[in-house]
């Protein structure tokens, strides 16, 4: 069902042009399922080229509720990242109270911890297009997406869509003062939950030379969880 | 010799001037004697509380750790330090070896939290080196346990007390934060305030998980006692470079013992300035009238043919001589005063700034010191006398025997 | 050969504004083995003749011959040694070094030249003047006529050509100045030194075979005796 309406709207758009909601709806829909599903990811960081850490994980999202369930290394067994809206709290193994962090925070490397708990932008952004630009040959939409709330991961983001195929092919991040922090290149389609999408984010750190992450996401299924996934307490006891 | 005899006559000629001159000189010596003692067991005492609270006679951080640019020193741990400790301990020096791992963090009560600056260390290691003031309330924790002891200021701050459970977080290598809970085994109190507010000590492998890491960012070696740990220098410089590590020794960590060397050298240098000023007053006004008074014997001397010189260097022994012997008298007497202080238990020294107790100071003179000072007190005593001797060999022959 | 010779001496003093000429013109010699004597009135330059003579002062004109060195030549330590080797003085206020006993007085300008001390020379100096029992006696145990004794002692012991004493027994009572001047004539005797005394007794002079006479600087009048 929810895919004749991406085919009407790609036509229809096609036909008559496309707005900006429409096309980061399609843009989060090549990153990710909507509604229920458990992803399996990689996060791994470099410098200079030089693998430093490796993070696996499981991610079960419903909506706007994130729960990530980290599973490699051994000093990240265990732990787990819950991120409802803009509240993001991590359950440490030996801890007796959770701790409040915030989805800009890094969680490694030159990862976000919103960067991994979000798929989607209209989630968060509001969405404006600011024109076109050619990239690496490719004629691309330029989204200034603009956050919803105070407190998002970031206050602002460009984003460059693929015109052709509404594939985002990069997005630049940037602060609350208007300072980039980082530029995230999109890649890989790949087979996932169904459909081809994004499988690869590299980020590149636009402060720190030589250093930059990548997040695999190696699987994803769509898949209903009860709501005790996204409790606080029932986590803390798991 | 017949001339010091001679000379030993002339100045006893007027007993009770010279031994007045002598006075000047032998007070003098007894102050420096005793001044000396005082300041030399002081900076001893420092130098041995700097060593034994906390810094060691060594220590030894992986090349590139004190250069480092970055604040936090994951990329320079020493990862194999069990195996070096082996090698270090074989050194007949060594009396132990402390490893320690230092980290920043929060620590938080759930309502309130506070920065900490932490340090992961071996429970009998770390009591021997004493480098955590004292306990005020608690204990020392266990190896293998999540028991932590913080400062008396993080206490209050969290409205902890002994046995409260708190979670400490700090940022793991490679990122991300870590958080594990720790009981308040203990609450320290250290010498210097500031590090009350902010100090937390705990287990090395808690601190080494909460870090995700296995290496040590220092290895603090104590010796036996401070003189020999030069012995081990060598071998340590040695040991360092084959291992990729950097050492340290006392003699670069405690600058403080090093400015308060200064500042005490600098003070007993007035002392001794001073000193050696009221000693050239009084030999050269003794020498002046020495010679006033021998003018008619000079101009005999030097009818008989004594040349200038020889009656010159005859005024410049005497008033050595005078040095000599003073200065003999007066080291004497400041070793016995010294001696008798620290038999009846040493001079109570009221709390210096910043500390609750005082303590009794011993008066330990160097020897090389005070004989330097002797050795200074004699010429100057020669130098002082040059002037009135200088006068006595110009004088003419004719005009000196007039006096008679 | 004289001994002793000056030509032309003269000296002259100039004390802040006021100058002096001590000494005029004076020509004289002396031959080894002389007994003279220096006479004149309170200023005539007794005394100055005699400080010049023993090289203890240089003229400011003429020249001075000592067995045949010239004083003029000589720079200060040179004269001092030269002092020590050739010349013995006695004062009239004897000037023993206080701290040294008898023995040791008379022993000091030996050890001020660096000579031999020569203890059987010393000793036998001492029994000739007479104070064998007092060696060991300081100057202020002695009376005046055994401090002159001393100082005669000490003249002798570098073995002079000449002895200069200027006023030698005026500080002694006429008995004891009577034995003084007995005991250099035996002295003068018995080792043919010169002496040249600088007095206004009587007695001296009649003891002396040369008699100048000095006034206003200038020598008034040579007597042989």
């Amino acid at each position: 069902m929810k895919k004749l309406i991406l085919i009407f709207i790609f036509i229809s758009t096609s036909l008559f042009g496309l707005n900006a909601e429409e096309i980061l709806k399609i843009v989060d829909s090549k990153r990710g399922p909507e509604g229920s599903f458990l992803m399996n990811i990689r996060v791994s960081s470099y410098k200079n080229n030089e693998l430093q850490e490796c993070l696996e994980m499981k991610g079960y999202i419903k909506g706007n509720k994130s729960m990530i369930y980290f599973t490699s290394p051994a000093k990240w067994k265990g732990k787990k990242m819950l991120m409802i809206e803009n509240d993001v709290v991590m359950i440490f193994p030996n801890t007796s109270k959770p701790v409040r962090l915030s989805p800009s925070q890094r969680l490694m490397g030159d990862v976000a911890n919103g960067d991994v708990a979000r798929t989607a932008f209209s989630l968060d952004y509001d969405a404006e297009i600011a024109g076109e630009e050619k990239f690496n040959g490719i004629t691309c939409y330029v989204l200034k997406l603009k956050a919803k709330k105070v407190g998002t991961t970031y206050n602002f983001i460009k984003l460059y869509v693929d015109k052709e195929n509404i594939l985002p092919v990069k997005a630049h991040f940037f602060s609350l003062s208007g300072k980039e922090l980082k530029v995230a290149y999109y890649s890989e389609l790949k087979m996932l939950g169904g459909s081809e999408r994004i499988s690869k984010i590299t980020i590149y750190d636009s402060i720190k030379e030589n250093s930059h992450s990548v997040i695999e996401f190696l699987s994803m299924e769509e898949k209903s969880f009860p709501d005790k996934y996204f409790n606080v307490d029932f986590l803390m006891e798991m | 010799m017949l001339n010091i005899k001679i000379a030993l006559r002339n100045i006893f000629r007027n007993g009770t001037r010279t031994i007045l001159t002598m006075f000047s000189i032998i007070v003098g010596m007894i102050a420096i004697s005793i001044v000396n003692g005082f300041i030399n067991y002081s900076m001893w005492g420092l130098r041995e509380s700097m060593i034994r609270g906390g810094i060691g006679h060594f220590q030894l951080y992986k090349k590139g750790y004190l250069e480092r640019e970055e604040d936090i020193a994951f990329g320079y741990l020493i990862d194999n330090y069990k195996g070096l400790l082996k090698e270090i301990y074989r050194s007949a020096e060594v009396s132990f070896v402390a490893p320690e791992i230092s980290f920043n963090g929060v620590l938080s009560s759930g309502e309130k939290s506070t920065i900490i600056i932490g340090k992961g260390g071996l429970k009998e290691e770390e009591e021997k080196l004493n480098s955590f003031g004292e306990i005020v309330e608690g204990s020392f924790f266990e190896d293998d346990s999540f028991e932590v002891m913080i400062g008396e200021g993080v206490a209050k701050k969290l409205k902890a007390k002994t046995g409260d459970t708190l979670t400490l977080m700090a940022p793991m290598k490679g990122g991300g934060l870590n958080a594990i809970d720790v009981v308040v085994k203990g609450i320290i109190r250290m010498q210097i305030e500031e590090y009350n507010n902010t100090i937390l000590i705990s287990p090395l492998k808690l601190a080494q998980n909460l870090l995700g890491v296995d290496g040590v960012d220092r290895l603090i070696v104590m010796c036996k006692d401070t003189e020999n740990a030069t012995k081990s220098e060598k071998d340590l410089i040695e040991f360092s470079k084959k291992n990729d590590l950097e050492l340290k020794s006392w003699k670069d960590l405690a600058v403080f013992y090093f400015q308060v060397k200064d500042m005490y050298n600098t003070m007993f240098l007035v002392l001794f300035v001073i000193i050696m000023g009221v000693i050239i007053f009084s030999i050269a006004n003794t020498m002046t009238m020495n010679v006033y008074e021998r003018i008619s014997e000079i101009g005999m001397v030097r009818a008989m043919g004594a040349r200038r010189r020889q009656i010159l260097l005859q005024f410049m022994l005497e008033s050595s001589l005078i040095g000599i012997i003073g200065g003999f008298i007066g080291v004497i007497l400041g070793y016995t005063v010294a001696s008798l202080a620290n038999l009846s238990g040493g001079i109570y020294i009221p709390p210096p700034p910043g500390n609750a107790k005082g303590y009794y100071s011993m008066i330990k003179p160097d020897f090389v010191n005070v004989l330097l000072c002797y050795l200074a007190f004699i010429l100057t005593c020669i130098i002082a006398s040059i002037f009135p001797a200088r006068k006595a060999a110009k004088m003419e022959i004719v005009e000196a025997i007039r006096r008679s | 050969m004289a001994i002793i010779k000056t030509k032309n001496v003269e000296k002259f003093y100039k004390l802040g504004k006021t100058s002096l000429l001590a000494l005029k013109n004076v020509s004289l010699e002396f031959e080894r083995g002389d007994i003279a004597c220096i006479m004149g009135p309170s200023g005539a330059g007794k005394s100055t003749l005699l400080h010049l003579l023993g090289c203890l002062d240089k003229p400011t004109k003429g020249e001075i011959f000592i067995n045949g060195a010239n004083v003029m030549e000589m720079n200060d330590d040179e004269l001092s040694l030269f002092r020590n080797s050739y010349i013995g003085f006695i004062f009239q206020s004897f000037n023993l070094i206080p701290v040294l006993n008898v023995y040791e007085n008379v022993e000091y300008p030996l050890i001020i030249g660096k000579k031999k001390r020569d203890k059987e020379k010393i000793l036998e100096l001492i029994e000739a003047v007479g104070l064998a029992n007092h060696i060991k006696h300081k100057p202020d145990e002695l009376s005046g006529g055994q401090r002159q004794r001393v100082a005669i002692a000490r003249a002798l012991v570098t073995e002079p050509e000449v002895v200069l004493a200027d006023e030698p027994t005026a500080n002694l009572d006429s008995k004891t100045g009577e034995m003084i001047l007995n005991l250099l004539l035996k002295l003068n005797e018995e080792k043919n030194t010169t002496f040249i005394f600088s007095t206004h007794s009587e007695a001296i002079a009649k003891q002396s075979k040369k008699i100048i006479h000095l006034l206003d600087g200038e020598v008034k009048e040579i007597v042989y005796a």
